[in-house]
């Protein structure tokens, strides 16, 4: 980064005679461990900056940007420095802002190998941490190339990925695996047996830990002949396709060919919960816990069906008994599947603690009488749905009886919040804030 | 799973920065410190009145026969007011916080409503006010048509109770906390409501995500007060929960005071004044600097509720909270997305004016935004705006941009429903102590004058 440094010389010479603020600026622009500062004056610099004064706040944007994992953005200055300096650190900086965003487009990852390729050409002895983070847009564009069918780029970048990260080299054989297993599920679906096969053999020695799951699979297409595995693939193609009626078409044919599947029970209680076909979800669900209750993703799934559907305690008991089967299965991935199934049970009970107050607020706003964009009583038809018992007939509206008798005078608008300072004082009564949130 | 996913896609809110305890009646023990000191305070207003009630007795004494007749006659209502009030407070404090605040609102609503009524009677008793505020308060009791304007006391279009003293229910713009609710139309116009829909541009996204220090959707309180000039003096009343600024202009606090005495905290310490909260996630998302200045108050629990009330509009969510409410016009319809997206809620653009000595709202606004999110979080686990796709031309669904805008053009509607009018309250005075804070005055040492009570 000398080039920076010469810049940063230079303009610290510029900077002598400028405004204080714009020095206070550039001052800010340089700061180092506040992201949110740096930007600040990166951005107050560059309105008036120009030439090397440009390009050094550019850089120093960039990074601030960077450590805010803002990679558009971080990548943009970069870009903008590149358009005037050739310096190896800002390609490969620009390539692992790219590599970071291959979740949320893997296209990325073809830009942030063509950056490093850069890089190394312009530094060829590049800090080898930074080469190691573009190990993941390999992998990820091993995926995409065995996606679209290029399996000989596919496995020469899988292999750049373990070699350049052998630390996790499990992960990405995992990950070229389900790339694998993928694809042949896609084969399977449109009845290309042989390509079924071969890709999930490929699949099960890069993953050895797939190979009970598809095992059904491979025998199936082993066989040459559609069964229920092809129909659950088919269903798996369709909801790709947001076709989630076919999807659950499929599904229906899987349990038709194998009414005691409890996977076909499973996937088409999702796709009816997508379909908002809830009691036919509900069905689904049930039925698959039956057929398998020692599958705790089945608990699982059901559980956070009913959470959604604000049975609560429903989902907390699917919960705990999905724990319970990973306890007693022992498998490799117990703890990852324990984190899920805490992290459900985390969100079911702040779900459960936003749900008590929302029946709070319905039952004081019905109380109040004030809820004229109701259909009806509020917390009623909530009651209604979730079989609860309604609230009782408010009392009908009376005054309160005042101490003394009605003066000459009339009632002043005074006497309004009088009354109710009465009422509350001594009836209760249906005045309620809503924020009183009382216990069910 | 499918509706994993499905969930996770659609998220009405956000930023992680904290995960909120809200446990609803473990009470922690600085709010239970500040309720116990909440009590003492109505205890002390309410000794306060019992002694302005003797001076009223006095004096009465020295008025016209017709007069001292009228005046005797509303000094009997309030002394029985003022004992209505000691048998509430007589009560023991409930056990659990929900409970607790509950009581405190009722205590102090019943303290301020016998405030302001002693002041007429005051009044009328030819005892001239002694503050500012008594004088603010004594010009309310001038509006002796408020009786026959039943109807519009809560705003309501029809009467719904045709007896003439029957009592005002909860309802439009009266369930709100202290004198505030209990003014009449003439002192306080209804403010206008603007609201729009707004696609989000990545300038825009960029702009609100370096501002929020991230983004998550949600419900967000923004802006300060405009129409409020300097404020070089804030003195707060306890007894009304209303603050005077600058020594002549009122303003009466529409939300409960340890909420506001939380807001204060808030707003004074972050250096955005960020207030805003999202209820999805694990365990939903406040944000600010230090969420935990709020992320268990009652506050974020209010501004989690509406978040998810307008959510459940914006996504058409079947099963969700709406199921019985009332559209107008058309339902909103549903869409299916097949990338992580938000959509917030801005409450903001709060405008305030002055009439006869009291500062009051005259408009404000709602903006809704959806914008897609990145699958990258920020190294604070923050949701960043998907800048990328944005770039290359996302559209939300066009079904919950029609949703969007029967929320908007129906502003006025929806703001019937009281935790929007709640959350616009909220967004009100956020608006006006961010004025403050603009303006320098110490928030924090405001929190602890409306923790202690001292009387402005």
């Amino acid at each position: 980064m000398s080039a920076a440094r010469l810049a940063g010389a230079l303009i610290a010479c510029l900077m002598i005679g400028a405004e204080p603020a714009m020095a206070d600026a550039w001052d800010d622009c340089q700061v180092k461990d506040n992201p949110d500062l740096a930007i600040e004056g990166c951005t107050t610099t560059l309105a008036s900056a120009s030439g090397d004064q440009m390009l050094e706040a550019q850089y120093h944007r960039a990074f601030a940007y960077f450590g805010k994992h803002d990679f558009y953005h971080a990548a943009k200055d970069f870009t903008s420095v590149i358009a005037s300096r050739s310096i190896a650190e800002v390609y490969a900086y620009r390539g692992l802002a790219y590599v970071y965003q291959v979740d949320d487009d893997p296209a990325f990852a073809d830009q942030a190998i063509s950056d490093l390729n850069q890089a190394l050409a312009l530094k060829p002895d590049l800090d080898t941490n930074l080469e190691k983070d573009f190990s993941f847009a390999y992998s990820v564009r091993a995926a995409t190339n065995l996606e679209n069918g290029q399996d000989t780029q596919a496995i020469s970048d899988e292999d750049s990925a373990v070699k350049m990260n052998p630390d996790k080299a499990a992960a990405f054989n995992t990950d070229f695996g389900s790339a694998y297993a993928r694809r042949a599920l896609k084969s399977l679906a449109n009845g290309e047996y042989d390509h079924a096969v071969s890709d999930l053999q490929q699949a099960n020695q890069l993953d050895p830990a797939s190979t009970d799951r598809l095992a059904p699979y491979l025998s199936e297409a082993q066989s040459g002949k559609p069964g229920p595995y092809a129909a659950i693939a088919r269903g798996e193609q369709h909801e790709k396709d947001d076709a989630y009626d076919q999807a659950v078409n499929d599904y229906t044919d899987a349990i038709i060919a194998s009414p005691d599947m409890a996977q076909a029970y499973l996937e088409r209680a999702e796709a009816f919960e997508v379909l908002e076909r809830y009691s036919d979800a509900r069905s689904d669900f049930d039925q698959a816990v039956k057929l398998d209750s020692g599958n705790w993703r089945a608990y699982y799934a059901r559980g956070y069906f009913h959470q959604q559907m604000a049975e609560f305690d429903l989902a907390d008991a699917d919960f705990s008994q999905a724990s319970t089967v990973i306890d007693q299965g022992h498998d490799a991935d117990a703890e990852g599947e324990k984190a899920i199934i805490d992290k459900a049970s985390k969100s079911l009970q702040f779900d459960k603690k936003l749900e008590d107050h929302w029946v709070s607020y319905l039952k004081d706003i019905q109380t109040s009488n004030n809820y004229a964009n109701w259909s009806s009583a509020p917390y009623d038809l909530y009651a209604g749905r979730h079989n609860l018992p309604k609230l009782p007939p408010p009392a009908t509206a009376s005054v309160a009886p005042m101490a003394i008798p009605e003066p000459g005078r009339a009632w002043s608008w005074w006497a309004i919040p009088l009354v109710l300072l009465i009422v509350l004082g001594v009836g209760g009564g249906g005045y309620q804030f809503y924020r009183q949130r009382n216990k069910a | 799973m499918k509706s994993g996913i499905v969930a996770i896609l659609l998220i009405s809110s956000c930023i992680v920065l904290g995960a909120p305890a809200f446990a609803d009646d473990d009470i922690d023990p600085k709010l239970a410190q500040q309720l116990a000191q909440f009590k003492k305070n109505c205890e002390q207003h309410q000794a306060q009145e019992k002694e302005k009630a003797q001076k009223i007795a006095q004096a009465v004494e020295s008025l016209p026969p017709q007069q001292k007749q009228e005046v005797k006659q509303e000094l009997q209502r309030l002394n029985a007011a003022i004992a209505a009030t000691d048998k509430m407070l007589a009560e023991p404090m409930p056990a659990t916080r929900s409970e607790q605040e509950a009581y405190l609102k009722r205590a102090s609503g019943a303290v301020a409503a016998t405030r302001e009524y002693e002041s007429a009677v005051s009044k009328d008793a030819g005892i001239a006010p002694t503050s500012h505020m008594e004088q603010v308060l004594s010009r309310l009791g001038e509006a002796d048509d408020f009786k026959t304007k039943f109807g519009a006391f809560d705003r309501q279009p029809t009467v719904k109770d045709s007896e003439l003293n029957a009592p005002v229910p909860v309802g439009g713009n009266s369930n709100f906390f202290g004198v505030s609710g209990q003014m009449p139309p003439s002192t306080v116009t209804p403010p206008q409501t603007s609201s729009s829909y707004a696609p989000t541009t990545v300038d825009a996204a960029t702009s609100i995500s370096d501002h929020d220090h991230g983004v998550g959707g949600g419900v967000m309180l923004e802006g300060d007060a405009g129409g409020l000039g300097a404020v070089s003096s804030v003195d707060y009343d306890s007894a009304t929960n209303a603050l005077t600024l600058n020594g002549d202009l009122v303003y009466f606090v529409k939300i409960p005071p340890w909420t506001f005495a939380t807001m204060c905290r808030q707003i004074g310490t972050d250096r955005n004044a960020l207030l805003g909260v999202s209820e999805t996630g694990t365990d939903g998302l406040v944000f600010g600097d230090k969420p935990e200045i709020y992320k268990d108050s009652d506050l974020a629990y209010e501004m989690m509720l509406a978040d998810k009330f307008l959510g459940d509009i914006i996504f058409a969510r079947r099963n969700g909270w709406t199921q019985g409410y009332k559209f107008p016009g058309s339902a909103p319809e549903g869409a299916r997305v097949k990338s992580s997206m938000l959509v917030r809620f801005s409450f903001g653009n709060f405008q305030f004016a002055t009439n006869d000595g009291q500062l009051a709202l005259t408009s404000s606004s709602l903006e809704v935004r959806m914008m897609p999110t990145s699958k990258a979080p920020s190294p604070t686990g923050q949701l960043l705006p998907d800048y990328n796709a944005m770039d290359k031309g996302w559209t939300p669904p066009d079904a919950f941009v029609a949703n969007a805008r029967i929320l908007t053009d129906n502003a006025d509607y929806f703001r019937h429903e009281a935790v929007i009018q709640e959350v616009f309250a909220d967004g009100e005075t956020a608006a006006l102590l961010r004025s403050l804070k603009e303006s320098g005055q110490d928030l924090n040492a405001l929190a602890d004058k409306i923790d202690g009570g001292d009387a402005g």
